[in-house]
C-alpha cells in the first residue's frame, strides 16, 4: 500500500524539517528568554524599571505576533538576503521561523517569570543579591519548568510553521506533502508526510513534558 | 544599634494629590543584642517600619541608622553590602522551590561569592544549628511549615548577620510549631548575641520572647516600653485591646454549673486557695437561685491556673 511513496524523498524532507525546527528552536530560545526576562524586569516597580525599554520591547513583540506567519515570511526576504545572501533553502527559512516564534515564546517566558512570588525575589534582594544574580539564580531557575513547557509549545508551533516555510523554498515534510503529494495526485505521499509530522509533534511534546516534570520540584 | 530619627513615610495614592501616610514621625532606638517586638494591626505601619531597616523602603523624611551608618541614602552597591549583614525571615518563608534545603541555605553564601568547599561546611553547621541535617536534600515542597521556617532562619543566619528581622515569622504556624520556632530564635539570640526585631500581631509571641515592645496604630508608636511593664500596665486603648484579645484566644474560659454544694462562694474560696483571681466572662449570680451557670476565667500564674482548673473538674465530675 506504500508502493507510491518515494522513501528517499521522504527521508530528505524529514532531515530538512529537523534542520529547520532544531535551528529555529535554538535561536527562538536564545532570543525569547532574554526578551521575556526584559518584559518582566523593566515593568513598573520591578527589578530594573524602565518604561522606554518595556514599551519598545512590548511593541516589537506585538508587531511580530500580529503579522500572519505566511506574510512574515515574505516581509523577511530582504533580511534573509542580507544575512545569508539567499532567500531559498532550509537555513534561509529559519529566519522567518525565529522571527515568528521568538516573540510568541518571549510572552510565554514573561508569564512564567511573573508567576514567581514577589516575596521570593524580595528575599533575594534583602540578602544583598545583585540584579544579574537574581535573574540568573532566582528568576530563570524558579520559572524553568514553565520555561521548558513554553519551549515545547513553541517547538510544536515551529513544526507546523516549518511546513509553511517549506513552501517558499525551505523544503521539509510540508513542502513534500504539497508538491510530491497534493500537486502530484499522490495521496500516499501526502498522508505519509502528514503522519510523520504528527509523530514528530507527539515525540517533541512527550520529551518536553518529561523534562518539565523532571525539573518541577513544586 | 538601630536608630530611627523622626522617620515619616508617605506614599502617593492611586488618585492624584492624595497622600497615604504609612509612618508618622517615628523615633526609636533598638540596642545591640535586644529582642524588640513591634505589634499592630495590619495597616498600622509595622511592615513598612521593618522594611525601612534593610532599605526595602526609603523614608520620606528622617533618618535610619544601623550601626552608626545612615542607610536611607546609600547607593545600590553599599546597600547590598549592608543587607548581607541583616538577616530576614518571612511569614511565608520565601524559599526557592527549585533548590533543596541545602542549596537554599547556600544561596546567601553564593551571593557573597564564597568558595564551594567553605560554603558546604558552613551550610552543614547551619543545618545542625536548626536541626534539619536529615532533611538536607529535601525540597521545600516536601517540608512542613515549621521546617520551612527553620530553613528560612538558617538562610538568614548564613552570613553571620548582626540583626535578624522577623516579618510575622510565626503567623502561618500552629501554636506548637510557633513555640518551637520561638525557642530556636531564643537559642540563636543567646548564642550569637544577635539583635532581633520582630513584627507580629500576636501578643503571645511578644510575651514569650521580647525584651521591649512598641505598639503601633495608624503609623505611629502609641506605646513603648519593657514587656513586663507594658503587659502589666497597658496605657493605650490599642494595647489594652491587644492584650484582651490574647487572653480570649488562650482557651482559658471555663464553663461552670453552680449547684447545691458548689456555689459561687465555693468558687471564690477555691480561687483564693490556688492564688488565682477570678473573672466572670458571662452569666450572672442571683441570690436565692440555686441552679445557674457562669463562664469564668482564672488569671494568674500558669501552674496555679492549671491546679485550679483541675480542682474544679473533680467535684463537678463526681456529681455528674
Amino acid at each position: 500500500m506504500f508502493d507510491q511513496v518515494d522513501w528517499q524523498q521522504v527521508w530528505i524532507a524529514t532531515t530538512e524539517t529537523f534542520h529547520m525546527v532544531i535551528i529555529s528552536t535554538i535561536f527562538t530560545a536564545i532570543l525569547g528568554i532574554p526578551l521575556g526576562v526584559l518584559l518582566v524586569i523593566t515593568d513598573r516597580g520591578h527589578l530594573w524599571e524602565n518604561q522606554f525599554i518595556y514599551r519598545t520591547v512590548g511593541l516589537i513583540v506585538n508587531t511580530f505576533r500580529a503579522v500572519p506567519f505566511i506574510v512574515l515570511v515574505l516581509f523577511l526576504f530582504p533580511v534573509s538576503k542580507l544575512l545569508l545572501g539567499t532567500t531559498l533553502g532550509t537555513t534561509a527559512a529559519t529566519i522567518p521561523l525565529v522571527a515568528g516564534a521568538a516573540p510568541f515564546y518571549a510572552r510565554l517566558v514573561e508569564t512564567a517569570i511573573r508567576e514567581i512570588d514577589r516575596g521570593v525575589i524580595e528575599a533575594a534582594q534583602v540578602m544583598g543579591a545583585s540584579r544579574r544574580f537574581i535573574i540568573a539564580k532566582v528568576l530563570i531557575p524558579e520559572a524553568l519548568p514553565a520555561i521548558v513547557s513554553g519551549l515545547t509549545v513553541t517547538c510544536v508551533s515551529l513544526i507546523s510553521f516549518s511546513a509553511m516555510a517549506g513552501i517558499v523554498g525551505g523544503g521539509g515534510l510540508g513542502e513534500t506533502a504539497y508538491r510530491f503529494g497534493f500537486q502530484s495526485f499522490n495521496d500516499q505521499m501526502l498522508y505519509t508526510c502528514g503522519v510523520l509530522l504528527i509523530l514528530l509533534v507527539q515525540i517533541v511534546q512527550g520529551i518536553g513534558d518529561w523534562i518539565a516534570r523532571k525539573i518541577d520540584k513544586r | 544599634m538601630i536608630q530611627l530619627n523622626r522617620v515619616s513615610k508617605t506614599y502617593l495614592g492611586s488618585k492624584h494629590n492624595e497622600e497615604v501616610v504609612a509612618l508618622r514621625d517615628i523615633s526609636l532606638t533598638i540596642e545591640n543584642g535586644e529582642i524588640f517586638g513591634i505589634v499592630g494591626h495590619s495597616g498600622a505601619g509595622k511592615s513598612t517600619l521593618l522594611r525601612l531597616l534593610n532599605g526595602l523602603e526609603k523614608p520620606t523624611t528622617g533618618s535610619v541608622m544601623i550601626q552608626q551608618q545612615e542607610i536611607s541614602n546609600l547607593d545600590n552597591e553599599s546597600l547590598r553590602q549592608v543587607r548581607q549583614k541583616i538577616g530576614m525571615i518571612f511569614q511565608h518563608f520565601h524559599l526557592l522551590w527549585s533548590r533543596t534545603v541545602r542549596e537554599n541555605i547556600a544561596f546567601p553564601l553564593e551571593i557573597i561569592g564564597l568558595p564551594k568547599a567553605i560554603r558546604e561546611q558552613k551550610v552543614t553547621q547551619l543545618l545542625k544549628r536548626v536541626g534539619l541535617i536529615e532533611r538536607a536534600d529535601a525540597y521545600p515542597s516536601q517540608l512542613s511549615g515549621g521546617e520551612k521556617q527553620r530553613v528560612g532562619i538558617a538562610r538568614a543566619l548564613a552570613n553571620d548577620p548582626t540583626v535578624l528581622l522577623c516579618d510575622e515569622a510565626t503567623s502561618a504556624l500552629d501554636p506548637e510549631t510557633t513555640q518551637s520556632i520561638l525557642q530556636l530564635l531564643r537559642e540563636i539570640h543567646r548564642d550569637m548575641g544577635i539583635t532581633l526585631v520582630l513584627i507580629t500581631h500576636e501578643m503571645g509571641v511578644v510575651r514569650s520572647i521580647c525584651d521591649r515592645v512598641a505598639v503601633m496604630e495608624a503609623g505611629q508608636i502609641v506605646e513603648m516600653g519593657f514587656v513586663e511593664e507594658v503587659f502589666s500596665n497597658p496605657k493605650h486603648p490599642v494595647t489594652q485591646k491587644f492584650l484582651q484579645m490574647e487572653m480570649h484566644s488562650q482557651d482559658q474560659l471555663i464553663s461552670i454549673e453552680l449547684k447545691d454544694g458548689f456555689e459561687w462562694a465555693n468558687l471564690v474560696k477555691l480561687a483564693q486557695d490556688y492564688r488565682v483571681s477570678l473573672e466572670i466572662v458571662s452569666g450572672r449570680i442571683e441570690a436565692g437561685s440555686k441552679r445557674q451557670s457562669v463562664v469564668i476565667r482564672f488569671i494568674g500564674q500558669e501552674a496555679d491556673i492549671e491546679k485550679a482548673r483541675a480542682a474544679i473538674s473533680v467535684p463537678s465530675r463526681s456529681r455528674g
